[in-house]
């Protein structure tokens, strides 16, 4: 029912300009892959190699072990929900759900009773003599998920399925799409410029930028653990720290962080053999607390910027002897404590040793 | 508080006189459209031999109508060349449509500027040179070369609309279909045909109505026995106005209203396409 992609050295030129370079990855049978990336990276180029609307320049698409490169998009077992879901409008939805078996030539009792299963799986029944015209953004995205899935692909691809919705509707289409994944163990590749998407579904996450892959990896890694500067920026939000090697023993790293800050890390965050790089501060790893004259481990800083989020402030504040360098921290917006870090309050800032994270890649 | 202008006061009625005068006009451009033919249908039922004098309701020219054979003949001839027409160039058009817009090839946009010029280029043109063509080909005048002619200025119709629809259409939605199984052929025929359904129909119509009522490019390419009715009309015009020509004209003017109103249904019909999938 579901099988592994392996994409060997898949690469596409459009004349001089190259779209997506060699990239070699293998999705194993069953995982929720997601490419991530901005737009114009290659990532929906990828999804439409594996598709078969777009052929390779070079290497090979192996499905299941078999190679499936020159097969024309037809005859792939792998099926596609579609950016804006292209249902086709002078179908009802049953019709719209119906042509891939159709196409495959089952027979009419089957079709039945698969459309109809196909239509309780994205529940949906009882809307099958609709129109798609008729249905609301959240019903088109499921009519064109049954769609997909009613034709047991291998592979179910998915291109940017949630951009067509608002922000609340997408909350419950992602946790749906999630848990039917997890029912049918099929494997999903979704294609998607939103990390919180990213995130909150997939097994693993690769992160494209100008076609070529950044890293994959679990979604606790990619954020956590990222391996180069556009990874940490790409994926949630990072102050990227210049950071220097001052000493060390016993398993452990110690480090002076640009603004004066100082810290033991683990030695298996620091990278192997250098001196200096950068440290992977998340927002919410900055801890503020109003500034009493504390010395070290705090430095001092001046808050610049309050952005109200409801749940939660963020915080630009300017390290006083950073060099400039200003970081985003992240503070519950709480109502008791906002003359404390308001716009031009004095704060002390403190960076827990254990988070942090270092680029490999300087 | 200084007293405002009166069109400021009521400013109602400076609106309203203007609406009036729209309407007033309107009403002075579809009398000026349509009086001619007003007066031909009602002079059509006059009694009068010689047209202009009202002497009484008579449905006699209808009848004597009927006792023309030739005239019926060619009214025959009409509907076969328009019919055949019709069918050709909604082939021709969509598929050239298709073609224009789906590929990409050398001469694509020579071809696409070429294919429109048939619908301005002069009639008298065209005639002329489809008769010179026909002649130096050996090709007997006859149906055929009528049909031949009428799909020369008539396909480009089908094709401008069809390529209109499919530029407004989601270039998914052909993916879909390829992704669901469909061969290339397949997607054209289930997904992209239908969703060009109104644009076929109503470029099929405009090659019908245009067909049925050619006069020039058939004079050319007719022989005595493709004769359309057109053609037969502008002769016996020629001779002298004659009431059965009035009731001819009127029928005539049936048959491209019954046209009209078959896409005006079509495109209602259309809003709401029929369920197509057994319940």
């Amino acid at each position: 029912m579901s099988a592994s992609i392996e994409l060997d050295g898949v690469g596409k030129r459009y004349g001089t300009v190259t779209a997506v370079c060699e990239v070699r990855l293998t999705i194993a049978a069953g995982e929720f892959l997601t490419l991530l990336g901005p737009s114009g990276c290659g990532k929906t180029t990828l999804l439409r190699m594996i598709a078969g609307f777009e052929a390779p320049t070079a290497g090979r698409i192996l499905l299941g072990g078999e190679d499936i490169t020159g097969v024309p998009p037809h005859r792939r077992p792998v099926n596609q929900v579609f950016q804006g879901y292209a249902l086709f409008p002078h179908l009802s939805v049953r019709g719209n759900v119906a042509f891939g078996l159709r196409m495959r030539g089952v027979s009419p009792a089957e079709l039945v009773r698969r459309v109809d299963e196909a239509l309780a799986l994205v529940s949906l029944e009882g809307l099958g003599e609709r129109f798609p015209s008729e249905l609301s953004g959240g019903q088109r995205q499921r009519v064109a998920v049954a769609r997909a899935v009613v034709c047991r692909p291998q592979v179910l691809l998915l291109d940017e399925p949630f951009s067509a919705l608002d922000a609340k509707l997408r909350q419950t289409m992602r946790a749906e799409l999630q848990a039917l994944q997890r029912r049918l163990g099929m494997t999903f590749v979704l294609v998607t410029h939103d990390q919180d998407e990213a995130l909150a579904l997939s097994d693993r996450i690769a992160v494209i930028s100008a076609g070529a892959l950044e890293q994959v990896g679990p979604p606790r890694e990619i954020y956590h653990r990222p391996a180069t500067a556009f990874v940490a920026d790409f994926v949630g939000h990072a102050n990227l720290v210049p950071a220097e090697r001052i000493g060390g023993s016993a398993g452990r790293v110690a480090v002076r962080l640009a603004g004066g800050l100082e810290a033991g890390v683990p030695a298996e965050c620091w990278p192997a053999g250098r001196k200096a790089t950068r440290a992977v501060v998340r927002p919410e790893q900055v801890v503020l607390r109003p500034w009493r004259g504390d010395g070290r481990p705090a430095a001092r800083a001046r808050v610049t910027a309050v952005e109200f989020r409801g749940d939660r402030e963020h915080l630009q504040v300017a390290l006083q002897d950073g060099g400039g360098l200003t970081l985003t921290a992240v503070h519950p917006g709480g109502e008791g404590d906002r003359a404390d870090f308001a716009v031009g309050a004095e704060v002390a800032i403190g960076i827990p040793a254990d988070h942090l994270w270092f680029l490999p890649g300087g | 508080m200084a007293a405002l202008p009166p069109t400021l006061r009521f400013p109602a009625a400076g609106a309203r006189l203007l609406q009036a005068g729209l309407r007033g006009w309107t009403g002075l451009v579809l009398l000026f459209l349509y009086v001619p033919v007003l007066v031909l249908v009602v002079y059509s039922f006059n009694s009068a031999r010689l047209g202009v004098v009202w002497e009484g309701f008579s449905g006699r020219w209808y009848a004597e109508l009927l006792l023309q054979a030739p005239l019926q003949r060619s009214a025959f001839n009409s509907l076969v060349v328009a019919i055949a027409t019709t069918i050709i160039s909604v082939v021709l058009g969509t598929l050239g449509a298709w073609l224009l817009h789906r590929y990409r090839f050398p001469g694509r946009d020579l071809i696409e500027s070429l294919v429109n010029l048939p619908m301005v280029m002069p009639e008298i043109l065209l005639g002329i040179s489809l008769l010179v063509l026909f002649a130096l080909a050996g090709v007997g005048l006859g149906f055929t070369t009528v049909i031949i002619g009428h799909v020369t200025f008539s396909f480009p119709f089908v094709l401008v609309a069809v390529r209109a629809r499919l530029q407004g259409l989601d270039p998914a939605l052909e993916e879909a279909a390829r992704d669901l199984g469909a061969t290339p052929w397949g997607a054209f025929r289930r997904v992209i045909l239908p969703a060009l359904r109104p644009a076929i129909f109503a470029g099929g119509l405009m090659a019908f109505l245009l067909s049925w009522d050619e006069l020039i490019v058939t004079y050319f390419t007719a022989s005595a026995a493709s004769a359309t009715l057109p053609l037969k009309v502008f002769g016996m015009a020629k001779v002298g106005l004659n009431p059965v020509l009035n009731a001819l004209s009127a029928l005539f003017l049936l048959v491209t209203l019954v046209g009209v109103a078959f896409s005006a249904y079509l495109r209602c019909g259309a809003r709401r396409p029929p369920p197509t999938f057994p319940r």
